[in-house]
């Protein structure tokens, strides 16, 4: 079996995505016709599919979060989302010791939250502190603080923040609006207070929020401090971005085609079809992070039998998968990370059937009477437990995968279960088969969600190598050291078939053809700082 | 116990009222601890839900601090102690997803459902009942057979498939009503018409069939030989002793209404209690979940109530029985 082999998945993907992705995604094809030069004013009404419940990034683990609060909070450090390089914002500088356990913020100076209050080293010792509390209830930022032994202000201009463990991943975690700075003065209402209003130093504030239904910004007078690779610098052109929830795709692209909003968010791969053959502008960007992939228990009998894995990850169709299922409107994934992340290497190989049963035949397993594999009276079955409702269609390729799958001889019993119980079950290491996609635009990514710990979710069982390399990849900020340790990991993760990556998930926004300059962070959500509309 | 005379009736109502009152005591209580017990046997943790949604790894220190902080650490019996003890005092407790006290989260979802849910139930009742007594009073056999035929129809209609086409047709291609964003009495028109249409059916199915069984009662015959004219017999008549199933139809259709508007309230992107039940329990939001069960058992006891007295209106004979028992 050939491993590790580099291939242009970029290549796959349609011209426009590769054009968007090289592009940084700030620079979208304008339409002919229209005025080329920003227009500040108006409003943007954009409808997103789910409410984040609680507008607090620090709080909440919700992408929806993200979408709002990134316009709302400004980070320490930002990330280019054309090279994933991590620049100043509200640091003006940063250096971090060898063992990425203390990390020296110089901050920016005249820089204010939107209540007056200004950016100083206080603040961000009070940010951090407040995400570390337990009182807090932080889901997810907590967690990118893990081993957090405090902040220390040296001067008027210098904090100091410390690990008790190395924390590589910090940086860039504290470029995302989960570790966003927030006006020290809002926590004093307690932590339900900031799930409805955020008061940060971003170009918006939040002016209303209606939970369930709609999430609007106002944009704030005499901002100056957007980072270097925003494609314009003072106040954001938008006067309003009005983001409304609707969860049924169809009234989302309706209410597009119809004009009553400018901007549908999280399009359905189908819809994004029609709308394009209507002449609607389609933003696309692969989201960072972990590519949607299937994982086999290895630990479990049969499974610890890496032909077996092998021959699964051999079998899955994912070209046929996109295609039926995505309209190739998702690219295949070619690793575990996707292209987009930081440290990504394509690992993956062409699927190829025959090749699957050949190895299975080998392994000992042949054929019965039903078409499924068996040996000693035990058939060769996975059982699958996903979420239920299922986003993307994930249900839809999970009876893919087990056509594809028995046409190997090897049975999927399907079990679609409410959230509550798929975490339960892969926290007991209950689980055959399983899948995840995770956004983050730092490969340590894998460690933080993959990597296993008592009681914990154990997507990917512990593995030597792999640990080893993870680790390697955490212990260091050196560039060039995580990119290589990461490469490793990848490297590992195919070899033994860990993970099956199957596709990328990519945000689709359709706009009307007014609508320009939509931006996209490094995460790959859309932003509006750039964004005006030309009517 | 004395007889009542003719004209005590209100005297007997407020008894009546009285008794029903007392009796809604321990109903609650059972209500809100087969809630209680409920939310608490759904498969799956709160505290690793909230921890592992998006597939993140669970750090056990961090759950069992969150779970520490959340109370969930301590004995069922105890939550449920503390629960009651809370509740006797009004508070329903605090989310664990935004820590938003729940009266407040009821309070504010419960605005948008009241008003939908009490426009679908004027609108179903009028449709019903107009469809209906139009079906009696109509000369046309054709009108009358299709009258008849329609509730079933209307009944069968899945609400998913009705919100997106009225949507498809009055929104999006007509332009009329806006789709999103709005709890206003424009955008309440299109989610109502989606609720009140099963519920339409159903009120003229039960009406229909008990005014064509009412056709043929001796005090019909009785009233038309006395010379009135159909009209008159049918809404003098024979409405007010076909309407009792249907008043008891429509009280239980309200709980339903005010928490079941699940599908209409997503599709049109609407708040309501509907939305607010369906994400509490895809994040075992505990203490949401009991608030709102407690919340809808005081309201259908309160339905009931008033059912209750709107039989005494209608029939004289529930006075008469109710101050026997």
């Amino acid at each position: 079996m050939r491993l590790g082999i580099r291939r242009p998945v970029r290549a796959l993907a349609i011209p426009a995505v590769a054009a968007l992705i090289l592009a940084g995604c700030s620079a979208p094809s304008e339409p002919s016709g229209g005025s080329a030069t920003p227009r500040p004013g108006g409003t943007l009404t954009l409808a997103t599919d789910s409410d984040p419940g609680c507008l607090d990034p620090h709080q909440s683990p919700a992408a929806a979060a993200l979408l709002t609060g990134r316009g709302v909070v400004d980070s320490l450090v930002a990330q280019d989302p054309g090279n994933g390089a991590l620049v100043p914002w509200l640091a003006e500088s940063w250096t971090v010791d060898p063992r990425a356990t203390a990390y020296t913020f110089t901050l920016r100076t005249g820089v204010t939250f939107s209540d007056g209050s200004p950016v100083a080293p206080a603040a961000v010792k009070a940010n951090f502190d407040r995400i570390a509390d337990p009182a807090t209830k932080s889901l997810l930022a907590a967690g990118m603080l893990a081993g957090y032994t405090g902040t220390t202000v040296s001067g008027d201009r210098t904090v100091v923040v410390r690990f008790s463990r190395p924390n590589a991943g910090f940086l860039q975690a504290a470029s995302t609006a989960f570790l966003g700075l927030q006006a020290p003065a809002s926590f004093a209402a307690g932590p339900q207070a900031t799930c409805r209003t955020i008061v940060g130093s971003g170009p918006f504030t939040v002016a209303e929020y209606v939970p369930q239904q709609r999430i609007a910004l106002a944009r704030r007078a005499g901002y100056r401090w957007a980072p270097r690779f925003a494609a314009h610098q003072g106040d954001a052109f938008l006067e309003k971005v009005v983001v409304t929830i609707a969860s049924d795709n169809g009234v989302r692209s309706g209410s597009l085609r119809s004009g009553q909003i400018d901007a549908a968010g999280a399009v359905a791969p189908r819809d994004a079809v029609a709308l394009e053959r209507e002449g609607f502008p389609v933003h696309r960007r692969e989201q960072a992070g972990i590519a949607y992939s299937l994982f086999v228990n290895s630990v479990k009998e049969p499974w610890d039998d890496v032909a077996l894995r092998r021959a699964v990850s051999r079998a899955i169709d994912t070209a046929q998968i996109v295609k039926t299922l995505y309209q190739d409107r998702y690219t295949r994934a070619g690793s575990v990370l996707t292209p987009t992340t930081p440290g990504y290497l394509a690992t993956s190989t062409q699927p190829t059937a025959t090749e699957a049963a050949r190895m299975l035949d080998a392994a000992g397993w042949p054929v019965g009477a039903d078409g499924i594999r068996s040996r000693a009276g035990k058939r060769l079955s996975l059982r699958w437990s996903y979420v239920s409702p299922a986003r993307e269609q994930r249900d839809l390729l999970a009876q893919l995968v087990q056509q594809q799958l028995r046409a190997v001889g090897v049975e999927v019993l399907l079990d679609p279960a409410p959230v509550g119980d798929v975490i339960a079950s892969q926290s007991r290491g209950d689980w055959e088969m399983s899948d995840i996609s995770f956004l983050r635009a730092d490969a340590d990514v894998l460690r933080t969600v993959l990597q296993s710990s008592a009681g914990g979710r154990p997507p990917i069982i512990p593995d030597g190598t792999l640990a080893d390399a993870l680790a390697a990849g955490a212990a260091t900020t050196e560039p060039a050291v995580r990119e290589d340790s990461y490469h490793r990991a990848q490297q590992r993760i195919a070899e033994q078939a860990l993970a099956i990556p199957v596709y990328n998930p990519t945000y689709l926004l359709a706009v009307n053809k007014a609508v320009r300059g939509i931006a996209f962070d490094a995460q790959g959500l859309p932003q509006f700082y750039d964004t005006w509309v030309d009517r | 116990m004395r007889r009542p005379r003719p004209g005590d009736r209100s005297g007997i109502r407020w008894r009546m009222l009285r008794r029903r009152l007392y009796a809604a005591v321990p109903v609650l209580l059972g209500v809100v601890t087969v809630a209680f017990g409920i939310v608490h046997l759904i498969p799956g943790d709160p505290v690793q839900i909230m921890l592992g949604t998006g597939g993140a790894f669970v750090d056990p220190e961090r759950e069992a601090a969150l779970r520490q902080e959340l109370r969930l650490d301590r004995p069922l019996p105890d939550q449920y102690l503390a629960f009651l003890a809370a509740l006797f005092r009004g508070d329903l407790g605090q989310s664990l997803q935004t820590g938003e006290p729940v009266t407040a989260l009821i309070a504010e979802a419960a605005g948008p459902s009241l008003a939908l849910a009490g426009t679908a139930l004027l609108l179903g009742l009028l449709l019903g009942a107009g469809g209906a007594v139009l079906g009696q009073l109509t000369g046309s056999r054709v009108l009358r057979a299709v009258l008849s035929r329609l509730p079933v129809l209307a009944m069968s209609l899945p609400a998913y498939w009705v919100a997106t086409l009225l949507l498809q047709i009055f929104s999006f291609h007509l332009g009329l009503v806006p789709a999103l964003g709005s709890t206003g009495p424009r955008a309440t028109i299109l989610p109502a018409v989606t609720l009140a249409l099963p519920l339409a059916g159903v009120i003229a199915h039960v009406l229909g069939s008990g005014l064509r069984t009412a056709e043929r009662e001796s005090y019909v015959l009785m009233a038309r030989a006395k010379g009135a004219t159909r009209t008159r017999v049918l809404l003098r008549h024979m409405l007010r002793n076909t309407a009792v199933p249907v008043v008891t139809l429509t009280g239980t259709t309200v709980g339903s209404l005010l928490g079941g508007a699940v599908v209409a309230e997503t599709i049109f992107g609407r708040p309501g209690l509907g939305r607010l039940i369906v994400n509490a329990l895809q994040h075992h939001d505990y203490p949401v979940l009991q608030g709102i069960a407690a919340f809808l058992g005081v309201t259908m006891i309160l339905i009931s109530l008033l059912v209750d007295v709107l039989y005494t209106y209608l029939d004289p004979r529930v006075v008469s029985t109710a101050v026997w028992r």
